[in-house]
């Protein structure tokens, strides 16, 4: 039967997810305010762990991946234990809330530009009530249902593509090997002016950079938020992590890494760094590896630093 | 009526016992034989207070029954004999049930000993946890050293990480460092008869050896919070080799760049 797997994915979500998650995947659970950080709401349809390329949706690959997994560091555990097709009945059923919260967003922004109780109200200075109220009757009948298949039609195409080979992001180069001068490679790069980092991450990766004290307009409203540092699609306060405490949300493995750098991080201020060459980013995947291991903060030196080959020179000979 | 009571009394110790009987056959009793080395022990204490409590239960439920049964039938006239302050009966029901809790706390001395004293641990794991074992609220993290090294009480790199799934060598001791990273927790696996509480802040061995490989149920049985219920993992027996391959395996997974793998299609 069509659709059986999102009823049996809809039980299992309700028992298991919608405490937290809310029955319509607001992230507003009940158990959601004693969170932080707050659990996801699905109706923008972004996730933030993906291995698929900037611009794409979320696979079912990675969504199963988190369902198994877990996010460390954060309050989603791992259902490991749930069988596979419970697993992928309950990715079904994201998938569908995630769709439909998109949905009807759109369609709502779709009505809000003309007919939103603000629109109306600065309509009425120098039109007809009746005026609107016919225009809307005729946009209801005529256009919506026109714009209710394309907004349909977008979401299709975007999240089947989410799972096609050409989203996923492969690595042109395989992993550079991890090594001093890899590592070194790294930093230098992560301090450089085109990557900029540490604006956000801070020198030594702490997490504490300069943008994590200024004040972010919200982009939509252009109200400045209450507190200052990074905000993420959601409205939540989204600081950047601190490198140094070994604990990775989206995976641990190189690839994951490397998909947070080359895809950013979806709905959070972590750009995508796509355009650059793979093999600069696997050096910054083999720093950031690395940071938490540092014996002092901002230990691994830079070609350019005068500290740097003192460290060098004390390494080798602490070894033998 | 009076006599109901004398009987009424009479019958709960004989429900006790019957259920006792036919517990086992209708698996009202323990999930399994333990399957654990200690775990014979534990079950044996468990066995040697079971009868004593239940010796003591029937001969007190008869003794009432019997008390209620004289006082229903008494002739009229036949005046009642009061017990209160005999300093004798006082004396005897303070030091039998005195020495049979000082021979339970020595009986069990020993095993509480193997289970709970490093020193007392098997040499062989004294000094080789092989995994970490930290609980959270709602799951179990689990972190192995890198193969071929030793397990250290912080990350180094190379370590392996995995949740909710624990590998264990079958048939030789084993010791787990228990953890926790927030609230009280305890790893409890009931075909083990294995359970330890996680206290914040301090690193607890654990040690086992299990008799047989497969699958074994780890649940948390500490109240810690919302999602306690959730917090259900697996430990997996396996013969050493079995260990070492699967550590083998993770180690691959966890380095994985996203490119090895057509790479290792192509060389085949």
């Amino acid at each position: 039967m069509v659709g059986a797997v999102i009823q049996s994915g809809r039980v299992l979500y309700m028992r298991h997810c919608s405490h937290c998650h809310g029955t319509a995947g607001d992230g507003n659970g009940p158990t959601a305010q004693y969170l932080y950080p707050r659990p996801r709401d699905y109706r923008h349809g972004v996730f933030k762990f993906t291995s698929t390329n900037d611009m794409s949706k979320v696979s079912r690959e990675d969504l199963l991946r988190v369902l198994r997994y877990g996010i460390p560091g954060t309050y989603m555990p791992s259902f490991l234990l749930m069988k596979d097709e419970e697993l992928t009945a309950i990715v079904e059923y994201v998938r569908f809330l995630s769709m439909r919260g998109e949905f009807e967003r759109k369609l709502v922004n779709e009505l809000a530009s003309d007919y939103s109780e603000e629109a109306v109200e600065s309509r009425l200075k120098d039109e007809q009530r009746a005026d609107i109220v016919g225009e809307l009757a005729k946009f209801l009948a005529e256009d919506v249902p026109g714009v209710v298949d394309g907004i349909g039609a977008e979401l299709e195409e975007s999240w089947v593509a989410a799972d096609s080979d050409e989203a996923k992001i492969v690595p042109s180069v395989p992993r550079v090997p991890d090594s001093e001068e890899s590592r070194r490679r790294g930093r230098e790069l992560y301090l450089s002016k085109t990557l900029n980092c540490a604006d956000c991450h801070g020198i030594d990766g702490a997490g504490n950079g300069p943008q994590t004290v200024a004040f972010e307009k919200n982009p939509i409203t252009n109200v400045p938020y209450d507190e200052p540092g990074l905000h993420d699609v959601w409205d939540n306060l989204n600081q950047p992590r601190n490198l140094h405490t070994g604990i990775f949300r989206g995976g641990r493995r190189p690839i994951d890494l490397f998909c947070r750098i080359h895809a950013g991080i979806k709905g959070s201020r972590m750009p995508s760094f796509k355009n650059t060459p793979h093999e600069d980013i696997w050096h910054i995947v083999n720093y950031v590896l690395s940071i938490p291991f540092e014996p002092e903060p901002g230990a691994t030196g830079v070609a350019s630093a005068p500290a740097a080959p003192a460290t060098e020179a004390a390494a080798p000979a602490a070894g033998e | 009526m009076k006599k109901f009571w004398a009987l009424f009394f009479w019958f709960w110790p004989l429900v006790a016992l019957y259920v006792c009987l036919i517990a086992p056959g209708n698996n009202w009793w323990f999930p399994s034989k333990p399957l654990s080395t200690m775990g014979h022990q534990i079950d044996g204490l468990f066995y040697l207070i079971l009868i004593i409590v239940t010796v003591t239960f029937v001969g007190t439920e008869f003794a009432l029954g019997y008390a209620l049964w004289m006082g229903a039938t008494k002739e009229p006239g036949r005046r009642a004999w009061f017990s209160h302050g005999s300093h004798k009966l006082e004396v005897v029901w303070t030091i039998v049930p005195a020495f049979v809790l000082v021979f339970i706390s020595l009986t069990q001395l020993d095993v509480l000993a193997d289970i709970r004293v490093l020193a007392r641990f098997p040499e062989s794991v004294k000094e080789a946890p092989v995994a970490e074992v930290m609980a959270r609220q709602f799951e179990w993290r689990i972190r192995y050293p890198k193969p071929g090294t030793e397990l250290m009480t912080s990350p180094q790199p190379g370590d392996l990480y995995f949740v909710n799934e624990v590998h264990v060598p079958a048939t030789v001791p084993t010791m787990i460092n228990l953890r926790t990273q927030d609230v009280q927790h305890a790893f409890f696996v009931p075909r083990l008869r294995v359970k330890q509480d996680a206290v914040p802040g301090l690193i607890i061995p654990v040690w086992f050896e299990i008799e047989e490989a497969g699958e074994y149920e780890l649940l948390c049985a500490e109240l810690c919070g919302w999602g306690h219920y959730k917090m259900k993992a697996r430990i997996i027996a396996d013969s050493p080799e079995g260990v070492s391959a699967y550590l083998t395996r993770l180690e691959r997974e966890q380095n994985e760049d996203g490119v090895q793998e057509a790479e290792t299609a192509s060389v085949k």
